[in-house]
């Protein structure tokens, strides 16, 4: 489903402030593959999913999604392929549109938008269904800004509008890293079962190394802009958190971590 | 009125406007700089299109594309090249402003004479008064577009563009094109504004190439208003909102301009009101350092403060002619025709005497239809007001006005007797705030003239009201003087007018062989029950109110009470002049009048004897010739306007030649003329602001002085008399086609700088020069003609003419560089304002490399000019006034061609020759008015 071979991407070039943030990745995700990504701080796992997603275009290597190379095409362009969830509440979601009309949006997601046609009342009484199985007390706030609900309700509700049309790639972005724990919890029992229902192709960014095993089938680790790891099977399944933990402080040398950073890592990643 | 129907159709002109920065600044949050150049681009498209014979709509239409095209080049800009919105827009403006004057070909295109979407809409819809005619039309449109835009908005496309402003990030993963929507946007703003712009140039007769500096702010604030007014995600609501905005600012404008405030601070007034509504809007953005100390609440407080110290300075420091205007209340009793005839006479007389309602008096006029309970309030309301002076009509309404404004002047008319109301004792002595006039029907006469018209008769029959004191007294004298002729007098009382027919009837029972009636305000609102008894019975009717006669009476005796309105008129003019009533004595009315009626005596049998009917022709005669009197000799005090756009030095010069004229040996007090002056500090919005006051306060004279002056107020005004000077071609201005042929309120004098006596000059000084430079700014409309003269006369006198542009005066030193390398052998300016700004420089820098330097203003030699050779414009000046003098002694502007002026004077700088090596023959020193040495 998702196929990069040979991806780099430096930021500001020749300039001394230049970030080598992907150094040749190569990656296949199969079709309904659920991909945990870990990595360190600035590890470059957002610009591995922006890459894919297509907000900037690699500087070497090709990226295929759904068997059509989009090396070269737009965000927008892939939007009818990919959908996503970034870790800001506030990215997903247009705050000063109403709910229902954010969801017009995702749904309109690879078709036209056309001067006429609109937001109609059997859709309306659609997307009261829909919001009402986020059990986020949305459905009676069809009319409501964005600009007035929770972080979790919006989180929640981006989440739903990227799936609801039926994407054929789901990105994730650290998506449950800003909300309260009752809040993730929630939006994380959503993810895992929009994309089983809908037979989603997922890679999920995320810091919790349970979260990590938790979901999905597979577990890619990056460092320093490449990958360092790709876990499945059986080794995946055997694995706990705490190896994790262990695999990253191995990775010491490479990223020349002082031992007190260790600690740090511990505890982050705990 | 009409400044309020001409705010609410600029408003809705604007809204168009409004509605389109919405699109960029609300929904893409981008403050796009370019509409100030798509505005006037839009009216620079479609006026040259006009101009072309294209159809109004179709250019309107055109000018919205080219606007849009124009918004796309800024969104190019941004999207493509990254470059910041706001910098963008600035380059693109700036662009335009040499791409609008390459569409218009000139600075200024008069639509005064085109068919334009207006005069369609004047000609399609030919009901209600023209401006309320268009408010409706244009009010439609609008909603129409707003329910349309509203709609627009809410389809599956307007979605995508509001998302796309509203965050870009998700709209882009969504799978919007955020690009071709900030494109779009861009472009939509700017097809707004330059409709707006189209609509503008058609509605004020032209479009001028710096029309639309300070649009961004105009469609900002609606947007920044209407959304303070309306705070709901509903675009129907929203958009509404923006409208009404829109709206409102015009209102804002007017009310300022309403209350006489300067309209030289209406752009302070406009900034300051912005932010008053941003921060009270909290839309403010956050001073995170100062917010903290000073919260949001404390600046709307210094925000609010701040603006109403700048308008009570601004109230404080009004000019002293703005003072309030004085209050005057006029009361009648009903609408007896008596009192409305002696209402309207006095309204009529006040008129001549030069009083304007709204302008320098204001009028509250009541009737309290005959309702003593009413005629209280409206004293009391009076009362409340404090009025200048109150006018009352008939005895009931003096009565209680008497009793309740004891220190207002009260001045009455169409009274019998002051004095039996207690006014005074005498006509001289009498309470010291109430003067007025009046006059009772002498009822000895009345028994004369019925004896006289009907000798056999014996019993007459009366009747009155006894509840007012007048009529009482007017019954007890009637009865007395018939009595003491030997006559018998049946009477009776009525109380309300239903009885009038019934106590007629009764009277008629009883044998009587006239039926005569005092002066009675009821009896005579019933007087057509009286006849409907009187007419089938035959019975002679002679009636005190000579009004009424026509209605069926054999004779009536009494006043003509438009006279009474005219005394009261004067005497009330004499107390708004600072008068003491108690010094002006009662004035008892002079002239009676007999009528009679020929055709009723006739039906009746009855013999009018000649002597009778002689002494009713005299006493018509003398009313007659009392009025005609009045009519004449009434002061009219007159008010002319005189218009100048801005003080440079020569607007200064004709304007003061002009006043110096108008007011030659005192010409202007004796003929009662009060001069206003009005100045547009060169500010174009203003100019036009002036000239729709100028006619809404309804001068009688206007006067301008400048092509902009010139071009607005006859835009603006079709019928005041109009005189006009210092404008280089009238005809170009767009009021005629020539100087015989020409807007037939207005005409003038043309003053064409003397190009082509300062080229021939300039041969006879340089015979053997050959090229002559010339440095001039496009978007100046007289100096381009100035520059077309240059090219002929050169042409005639052989040389050949270099000519630069300049459109700042920055670029001055820059351009006198390039001139120099182009080998000339003088330079030459005529009357461009941006040269004009640097002549020191220019000057300076000519002197330096020995290039004569000869100007068009004669002034300029004393900044360093060898020569100017222009006209006196104090002359100019002076001419003017004598053209306005003829107006106003009753010439008709229409009969009086357009005369071309131009009063030539030469000025010399013999420093300067001499230091550049020029040699100049004393007979040409001694012509010079003026020399530098
Ligand atoms: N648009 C960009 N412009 C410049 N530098 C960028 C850009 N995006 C990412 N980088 C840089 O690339 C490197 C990788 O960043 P990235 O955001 O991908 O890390 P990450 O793995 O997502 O980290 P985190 O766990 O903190 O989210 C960082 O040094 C970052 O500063
Ligand atoms: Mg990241």
């Amino acid at each position: 489903m998702i196929r990069l071979v040979g991806v780099h991407k430096r930021f500001f070039p020749g300039d001394n402030s230049e970030v080598y943030a992907l150094r040749g990745i190569d990656l296949q995700v199969a079709e309904g593959d659920f991909v945990t990504l870990i990595g360190t701080n600035g590890s470059g796992k957002s610009t591995l999913l922006n890459a894919i997603a297509g907000s900037f275009f690699p500087d070497r290597g090709t990226i295929t999604v759904a068997g059509d190379d989009v090396t070269k095409r737009p965000d927008y362009w892939r939007a009818r392929y990919i959908a996503r969830v970034f870790q800001n509440p506030f990215s997903g979601t247009a705050p000063d549109l109403t709910v229902a009309e954010n969801l017009r949006l995702a749904e309109l997601r690879g078709k036209p938008r056309h001067p006429w046609g609109g937001l109609g009342r059997s859709s309306r009484a659609r997307y009261g269904d829909e919001v009402k199985r986020l059990e986020m007390q949305l459905e009676d706030r069809l009319d409501a800004t964005i600009g007035t609900l929770s972080g979790g309700q919006r989180q929640a509700l981006t989440l739903l509008m990227a799936v609801m049309a039926d994407p054929k790639v789901l990105l994730l972005d650290e998506h449950t890293a800003a909300l309260d724990p009752k809040s993730a919890a929630q939006v994380a029992k959503l993810t895992v079962a929009f994309v089983r229902e809908r037979k989603l192709t997922a890679v999920m960014v995320t810091h919790s190394m349970e979260q990590a095993l938790e979901l999905g089938n597979r577990t890619v680790m990056m460092v320093l802009g490449s990958i360092v790891e790709d876990l499945v099977e059986q080794e995946r399944r055997r694995l706990t958190p705490d190896d994790l933990v262990e695999k990253f402080a191995d990775l010491r040398k490479v990223e020349r971590l002082t031992p007190e950073l260790r600690e740090v890592l511990r505890a982050e990643y705990r | 009125m009409e400044l309020w129907i001409g705010a609410l159709n600029l408003g809705l002109l604007y809204a168009f406007l409004a509605l389109g920065t919405f699109v960029t600044y609300r929904i893409q949050n981008l403050a796009d700089v370019t509409v100030d150049g798509s505005f006037t681009l839009g009216a620079a498209l479609a006026a040259i299109l006009l101009v072309l014979g294209v159809h109004p709509l179709l250019a309107t239409a055109a000018a919205v594309v080219g606007g849009a095209l124009a918004g796309a080049v800024t969104a190019f800009l941004h999207t493509r090249f990254r470059i910041n919105a706001l910098l963008a827009g600035i380059l693109v403006m700036t662009a335009l402003y040499s791409v609008n004057l390459h569409v218009m070909g000139r600075a200024n295109i008069p639509l005064l004479q085109t068919k334009t979407v207006f005069t369609i809409i004047e000609r399609s819809v030919p009901v209600l008064r023209p401006e309320l005619r268009l408010a409706v039309v244009l009010s439609s449109v609008v909603l129409a577009y707003w329910a349309f835009a509203s709609a627009f908005l809410r389809t599956d496309f307007g979605l995508s563009l509001r998302g796309a402003g509203n965050n870009p990030v998700m709209a882009a993963a969504g799978g919007v094109n955020v690009n071709r929507m900030v494109l779009f946007s861009v472009a939509l703003g700017n097809g707004h504004a330059a409709l707006t712009g189209a609509l503008v140039a058609q509605y004020q007769g032209f479009a001028d190439v710096s029309m639309g500096v300070g649009t961004v702010v105009l469609g900002m604030a609606s947007v920044i208003l209407g959304e303070s007014l309306a705070r709901t995600p509903n675009v129907f609501v929203r958009l509404l909102g923006v409208i009404v905005g829109a709206i409102i600012f015009r209102f804002l404008v007017a009310l300022a301009l309403f209350v006489g405030l300067n309209p030289v601070d209406l752009k302070l007034l406009t900034a300051g009101f912005v932010l008053a509504t941003l921060v009270a809007s909290g839309k403010l953005p956050s001073l995170s350092s100062l917010s903290s100390r000073w919260p949001r609440g404390r600046w709307a407080a210094a925000g609010v403060l701040g603006l109403a110290g700048i308008a009570l300075a601004v109230w404080a420091f009004r000019p002293k002619h703005e003072a309030r205007v004085p209050l005057v209340g006029i009361v009648q009793y009903n609408d007896n025709p008596v009192l409305d005839r002696t209402r309207e006479a006095f309204l009529e007389e006040m008129g001549r005497l030069g009083y304007r309602d709204g302008v320098n008096v204001q009028w509250m006029v009541h009737n309290a239809q005959g309702d003593t309970p009413t005629l209280r309030s409206i004293v009391d309301a009076f009362a409340r007001r404090r009025p200048d002076l109150v006018l009352t009509i008939s005895t009931p309404a003096t009565q209680a006005a008497l009793g309740r404004l004891k220190d207002c002047p009260i001045v009455f008319a169409t009274i019998a007797s002051p004095f039996i109301i207690q006014a005074g004792q005498s006509d001289t002595d009498h309470l010291p705030n109430v003067t007025g006039t009046y006059g009772a029907v002498p009822m000895d006469k009345m028994v004369e003239v019925v004896q006289r018209l009907l000798p056999r008769a014996r019993r007459l029959g009366t009747m009155w009201d006894p509840s007012a004191t007048n009529s009482a007294v007017n019954a007890e004298q009637f009865i007395a003087a018939a009595k003491a002729a030997g006559l018998t007098v049946e009477a009776t009382h009525v109380t309300t007018v239903t009885e009038v027919q019934q106590a007629t009837e009764a009277l008629a029972q009883k044998n009587i062989d006239a039926i005569v009636l005092v002066p009675d305000n009821l009896v005579f609102s019933g007087l057509d029950a009286v006849l409907k008894v009187t007419k089938p019975r035959k019975l002679p009717l002679v009636i005190s109110d000579q009004e009424r006669m026509e209605a069926g009476a054999l004779a009536a005796i009494g006043h003509d009470y438009a006279l009474s309105g005219i005394q009261a008129a004067r005497i009330a003019h004499r107390i708004l002049q600072g008068e003491s009533p108690k010094d002006i004595p009662f004035e008892p009315y002079r002239n009676l009048m007999i009528r009679l009626n020929a055709p009723v005596a006739k039906e009746l049998g009855v013999i009018i004897a000649p002597d009778l009917q002689a002494e009713a022709d005299r006493s018509a005669q003398q009313v007659a010739a009392y009025l005609e009197e009045a009519r004449r000799t009434s002061i009219k005090p007159r008010r002319v306007a005189v218009f100048s756009f801005s003080d440079s030095v020569v607007l200064a010069d004709s304007e003061r030649g002009l006043l110096d004229e108008l007011r030659d040996q005192g010409w202007s007090d004796r003929e009662h003329l009060t001069i206003d002056i009005k100045n547009a500090q060169g500010d174009f919005a203003t100019a036009n602001a002036i000239a729709e006051d100028i006619v809404r306060l309804r001068y009688d004279f206007i006067i301008t002085i400048s092509t902009i002056a010139l071009q607005t107020t006859a835009k603006a005004n079709r019928s005041i008399p109009h005189v006009f000077g210092t404008v280089t071609d009238p005809l170009r201005a767009g009021i005629g086609t020539s100087f015989t042929s020409h807007q037939s309120n207005l005409t003038g004098l043309a003053t064409m700088q003397p190009v082509r006596t300062t080229v021939r000059v300039i041969r006879e000084l340089f015979p053997k020069a050959k090229r002559i430079g010339i440095l001039w700014n496009p978007s100046e409309a007289s100096s381009e003609v100035c520059t077309f003269a240059a090219r002929v006369a050169c042409k005639e006198y052989g040389f050949e003419l270099v000519e630069l542009h300049v459109s700042a005066s920055g670029e001055l030193v820059d351009a006198v560089h390039a001139m120099l390398k182009k080998d000339i052998d003088v330079f030459f300016t005529s009357g461009d304002v941006t040269v004009s700004m640097g002549v020191d420089t220019v000057a300076a820098l000519l002197a330096r490399h020995n290039i004569p330097y000869v100007t068009n203003a004669p002034s300029d030699v004393d900044h360093g000019a060898f020569m100017g050779l222009g006209a006196n414009y104090y002359d100019v000046g002076r001419v003017t006034g004598k053209l306005a003098k003829r107006v106003m002694g009753g010439a008709r502007p229409e009969a009086i061609a357009i005369e071309s002026y131009t009063p030539e004077q030469v000025a010399l700088n013999l420093r300067v020759a001499q230091q550049i090596g020029v040699v100049l023959s004393s007979e040409f020193v001694a012509k010079a008015s003026k020399v530098v040495r």
